[in-house]
């Protein structure tokens, strides 16, 4: 998590950044470099999105076998019901 | 249970209907109905004369080959007519126009409709309409493969269980004895069956030795059964003189007339029984016809709002036609489609790792909405393995492992009488194991002989160590085998144990006759007199295991004399020259076919998930009552009619039914109950054991069950069960040991025989239904932003805010992947705890998701969007009131000063790229507030905070549509192929306060909802 919040401070920053640098020029706005800032971004974005999914792809299997043995974990009939087996 | 709330007021649909007619069917289906009748048969009760004259046969010398060819020509080949297979065209066409792909195609021929007006009425080329249509068409096409080829692969997964191998079968024909292939087996041919052979045809038996056969996949019997050519019983599926085709031979020899083939066997009908039956509509495809009513609604109540004030407001007819047909079009969720498909898709697959193939990828979640589970006993609930479950000896009942890998407790085996019992269950015994197993665990080894000889044999085997070897030791002299007079097997083996005489008599039969024969008991090694206080506390033991449904053996030995038996003695067994009374009495050993280990958790959880657990067997009450409490099914402390009568001391008559909470219903009764009758049991008991049901009383029983309005899933490995697979909202067939005829039947197949996979489908169908739920608000609420500004362009006269194409990519661009990754989302509480929904009630879109999807998230997105192009409209000079009106101008390609608030003139071009930026920024600002009504949709009623951000696909999904918008708005050429603009950072922003709002005003309803369970605002907006 704290990756990730890390990455979107950073982006908000850079976003912050681009904007007081042309905000002087309000008629003259340079669309290159916003340009180039924008699909640095995007590429940036979509790096970090695919390593949060590889990198979650273990985690999500762990999660969910958490789930399960915790619901397995409760007094169930069936033990009741082995008893009476024998 | 899940179905007994609030539905006793159901009306029966047809309550004079005679059993074993199709409700839906009537009279129509003579055939159908006939089918569904139990089996009628004569054959049985013929004498040989009679039969041979029928069948224009010889006995002895079988039919002649020329005969055979012509009965063979006339009645077809001995096989069972595959069920109809849809072929694959039509398969397709089923996916490509089935349910929500006809939404989406309608959609898009309104668009080429539209196209073709707006071609012919206007001079202006507009080709939005015919791009928009060409999608849709595109989306649907792709989804339709994808589910096509989806199911395709596990329909190819199915071909593996087809069996292909042709089997042979020896008949003699003009008196010699030929192996031909099954399906060449014509009526009246005599066929010779041996032990391991299947059956190749129903058999009128003319001769038998020691012949057993297991009937467990016709009826469910674990037991093996004796066939003879004796006439037993009027029921052609009890007597004895029948063997049917495809159950197998266990052991001996039988020879047999062929009495019917093909279709016509008992087991044919049935086959024929399933596939004609109509197994309905899945829960999950009415629930999405439901939610196609509903939007078909919306867009429906919408388009004529728009069309009425587009004529109030003076358009034509034309263009208010157009209109109608965009705001119509706009309705549609171009992206649900894909997003429900590859949830379910990814839901089977989930299912497919823990061993549960799909056949269907619809009935992924049916499971979820089952509340009654009809499972068959035999090889679903137990291991159809004949297991020494208990032992008497030493005045005291000892409890063998049962369990399949071995991790049970076990018992004192110290006792010498244990070693005298295991010697005689060794050596009394005729069941060899197969060769070259020594590598296979004892449990798993194939044994050739009778089931109860093979587990004696197992039970030994594992206890005290290799039986052929202790038979090597003892070398049998004499043997006589078991026959039904007798009731007792006995044998007499050399010894050479010191201390004890040179021959060992050793018996094993029926306990009571084993009793008899026995004037000793051994107590501790210790041979004693037996007492009449032993005999009752074997009579106790004897009742106590018998209760338990378990088959029980008894044991003698007698050491023989070496004055009277030296060496060399020729022991006859036809003359019983030895002693075969007075002997000593050693124990008791009993055998069941035990439940598999996972089963009675796996009861458990169903109950605990509200979840009616049903057994329907063709096993003896007994049997089935035992194994019901074994597994939980019938749980302890709930008592039986039967039971309640017996410690009350009352007649049964005199006890209410609704006392009792278990019943235990034989088929026999079930035979002559009326549906009314029937109801009243699956309304009123919660814990069911149906015993010694027919394949069609299976039938019945899930048509009742479904009749109250239960949905019903039915597990079963037999043919038997095969109808009722079929009928059942869900059926599941075992992979391992199920038959083909089930699995063709079922829609579900646990490939590891595992009745606990049941569970995972249970809350994986639950799991994927609210899922769906979430996936659906969130792709529903992004039809008003998208909608709401061509109704102002329309009505207000402003120039457009958000076009097409870029609509486009919102519902097929950024939405799709946040969406399917809802599908990942972890349950909110646990899914395995609350009661099963209700079909009726509990449906997957209703009027509040509507509700919240549209008037609440839906109108704070438009708004946010709206916001951001005022204020680029702002900065850029047009004031907001300015725009209104502004639109035929603003369009007017001649117009090349058009002034704005500030003065400025502005020409046609300049006024396309400012009016497409604009777009590009609501596109943008939409993807921001996205990212937060995504958030939302992750939870129905908890906070955020408590569903914690765990789910990796989802943020993914945030990353992947932010860097796709960033993408299309900021790469050179888009402006010049997509019409898309770079926007200004501080654009990005506009709707963060509107997005703020919505999560504040999102997590405060949410509180609410949670502090007031059942209030107002539940009911009014929890969907």
């Amino acid at each position: 998590m704290s990756k990730i919040s890390a990455f979107m401070m950073m982006t908000l920053v850079s976003l912050v950044f681009a904007e007081e640098e042309n905000s002087d020029a309000a008629f003259t706005f340079d669309y290159k470099r916003l340009r180039v800032g924008g699909l640095t971004l995007a590429a940036v974005l979509c790096l970090i999105g695919i390593t949060i999914l590889l990198s979650g792809h273990c985690r999500c299997k762990f999660n969910q076998d958490k789930r399960r043995t915790g619901s397995g974990a409760q007094p169930m009939l069936s033990d009741q019901g082995r008893a009476c087996n024998c | 249970m899940g179905f007994n709330k609030g539905k006793d007021d159901y009306k029966l649909a047809a309550t004079s209907d005679e059993v074993g007619k199709g409700g839906k069917k009537g009279d129509k289906n003579k055939d159908f109905d006939n089918l569904k009748k139990e089996v009628e048969m004569d054959d049985h009760k013929l004498n040989l004369d009679d039969l041979s004259r029928k069948y224009g046969t010889d006995v002895n010398r079988g039919l002649t080959s020329t005969k055979a060819k012509e009965i063979l020509a006339r009645d077809g080949p001995n096989l069972l007519t595959p069920p109809p297979t849809t072929p694959e065209w039509v398969k397709f066409c089923k996916q490509m126009f089935g349910g929500f792909c006809l939404l989406l195609w309608i959609g898009a021929i309104l668009c080429f409709i539209a196209f073709i007006i707006q071609m012919t009425s206007e001079e202006e080329k507009l080709y939005d309409n015919l791009y928009l249509g060409l999608v849709l068409a595109t989306v649907v096409f792709v989804t339709g493969c994808f589910s096509y080829y989806q199911e395709a692969k596990s329909s190819k997964i199915m071909e593996f269980f087809k069996n292909m191998v042709p089997q042979q079968a020896l008949v003699i024909r003009d008196g010699e004895k030929k192996s031909i292939n099954t399906e060449d087996v014509v009526v009246g041919d005599v066929v010779e069956i041996k032990g391991g052979d299947k059956i190749p045809a129903d058999l009128r038996i003319i001769g038998a030795h020691s012949c057993k056969v297991d009937n467990s996949s016709l009826t469910g019997e674990s037991e093996p059964q004796t066939r003879s050519p004796d006439f037993t019983n009027e029921n052609p599926l009890e007597t004895r003189n029948i063997a049917f085709s495809s159950t197998s031979c266990v052991e001996g020899t039988a020879r047999g007339i062929v009495i019917n083939t093909g279709d016509n066997t008992v087991i044919g009908r049935i086959a024929t029984l399933a596939s004609s039956l109509d197994s309905g509509k899945t829960p999950i495809a009415i629930e999405i016809e439901h939610f196609i009513h509903i939007i078909t609604g919306v867009a429906g109540v919408l388009g004529i709002t728009f069309l009425i004030l587009a004529i109030v407001l003076g358009y034509t007819w034309l263009e208010a036609i157009v209109f109608l047909i965009s705001i119509i079009v706009a309705n549609v969720p171009e992206g649900l489609l894909p997003t429900v498909t590859v949830c379910l898709t990814l839901t089977a697959k989930r299912m497919a790792k823990k061993n549960c193939l799909v056949k269907n990828l619809e009935a992924v979640e049916t499971l979820g909405s089952t509340s009654t589970i009809c499972s068959d006993k035999t090889g679903t609930l137990t291991q159809n393995r004949m297991t020494v479950a208990h032992m008497w000896f030493d005045d005291l009942i000892h409890e063998a492992d049962t369990t399949e890998d071995q991790h049970g407790a076990s018992f004192d085996r110290d006792s010498p009488t244990w070693a005298a019992l295991s010697r005689i269950a060794g050596l009394c015994n005729r069941a060899v194991a197969l060769a070259d197993q020594d590598h296979i665990p004892i449990i798993k080894r194939e044994v050739a002989g009778d089931a109860s000889e093979t587990a004696l044999y197992k039970c030994i085997e594992m206890c005290c160590g290799s039986v052929s070897e202790m038979r090597n030791k003892s070398p049998k002299i004499a043997e006589i085998p078991f026959n039904s007079t007798n009731k007792y097997q006995l044998s007499i083996h050399k010894n050479s144990t010191p201390g004890e005489t040179k021959h060992l008599l050793v018996m094993k039969g029926a306990p009571e006759r084993i009793l008899d024969r026995c004037s000793s008991i051994m107590i501790q090694g210790k041979e004693q007199p037996l007492d009449d206080k032993m005999k009752e506390s074997f009579q106790n033991a004897y009742i106590d295991l018998g209760g338990l449904g378990e088959r029980v053996l008894g044991f003698c030995h007698y050491n023989l004399p070496d004055d009277q038996f030296p060496e060399g003695f020729a022991f006859d067994t036809d003359e019983v020259n030895f002693p075969t009374e007075n002997l000593c009495f050693i124990g008791i050993m009993s055998m069941i076919d035990p439940p598999r280990a996972a089963v009675p958790d796996a009861v458990g959880k169903c109950r605990s998930a509200g979840i009616k657990v049903i057994m329907v067997t063709g096993d003896h009450p007994i049997t089935a009552k035992a194994i019901a409490k074994g597994v939980g099914i019938i749980s302890e402390g709930n008592e039986t009619v039967d039971e309640i009568a017996a410690r009350l001391n009352v007649p049964v008559s005199e006890v209410n039914p609704r006392d009792a909470k278990a019943c235990v219903v034989h088929g026999g009764e079930l035979k002559d109950m009326t549906l009314d009758q029937l109801d009243d049991i699956l309304k009123h008991h919660t814990e069911i054991v149906f015993a010694r049901t027919s394949p069609q009383q299976k039938l019945i029983i899930v048509e009742g069950c479904q009749r109250l309005g239960a949905i019903v899933a039915v597990t079963g490995d037999g043919v038997n069960d095969s109808p009722a697979l079929k009928k059942a909202d869900i059926g599941v067939a075992m992979g391992i040991t199920g038959s083909d005829v089930s699995k063709q039947a079922a829609d579900m197949i646990l490939l590891d025989d595992n009745f606990a996979s049941i569970v995972t489908g249970v809350e994986e169908g639950r799991l994927i239904f609210d899922n769906l739920k979430k996936s659906i608000v969130y792709t529903l609420s992004s039809k008003i932003p998208e909608m709401s500004p061509f109704f102002f362009f329309a009505i207000a006269n402003i120039p457009l805010p958000l076009g097409t194409i870029t609509i486009l990519f919102i519902d097929l661009g950024t939405d799709l992947v946040p969406a399917i990754s809802l599908a990942y989302e972890a349950p909110e509480s646990d899914i395995m705890k609350r009661q099963p929904r209700n079909a009726k009630t509990d449906k997957l879109v209703n009027y509040r998701l509507i509700s919240v999807a549209y008037g609440q998230l839906g109108t704070i997105q438009a708004t946010s969007g709206f916001f951001t192009y005022f204020v680029i409209m702002g900065e850029n000079g047009f004031w907001p009131l300015h725009l209104v009106g502004l639109r035929s101008s603003w369009y007017d390609k001649q117009l090349h000063d058009l002034e704005d608030s500030y003065g400025q003139q502005w020409t046609y071009e300049q006024r396309k790229i400012l009016e497409f930026t604009c777009h590009t920024s609501y596109f943008v600002s939409i993807v921001v507030i996205r990212w937060f009504t995504l958030i939302i949709a992750k939870t129905r009623r908890n906070s955020i905070f408590q569903q914690g951000m765990k789910n990796h696909v989802l943020i993914f999904g945030l990353f992947e549509e932010t860097a796709l918008a960033t993408f299309l708005s900021y790469c050179p050429g888009t402006d010049v192929a997509l019409r898309m603009y770079p926007v200004k950072p501080f654009w990005w922003f506009c709707s963060i306060p509107f997005a703020l709002t919505m999560f504040t005003y999102e997590e405060t309803r949410k509180y609410l909802l949670r502090r007031k369970p059942g209030g107002w605002l539940e009911h009014e907006t929890y969907y």
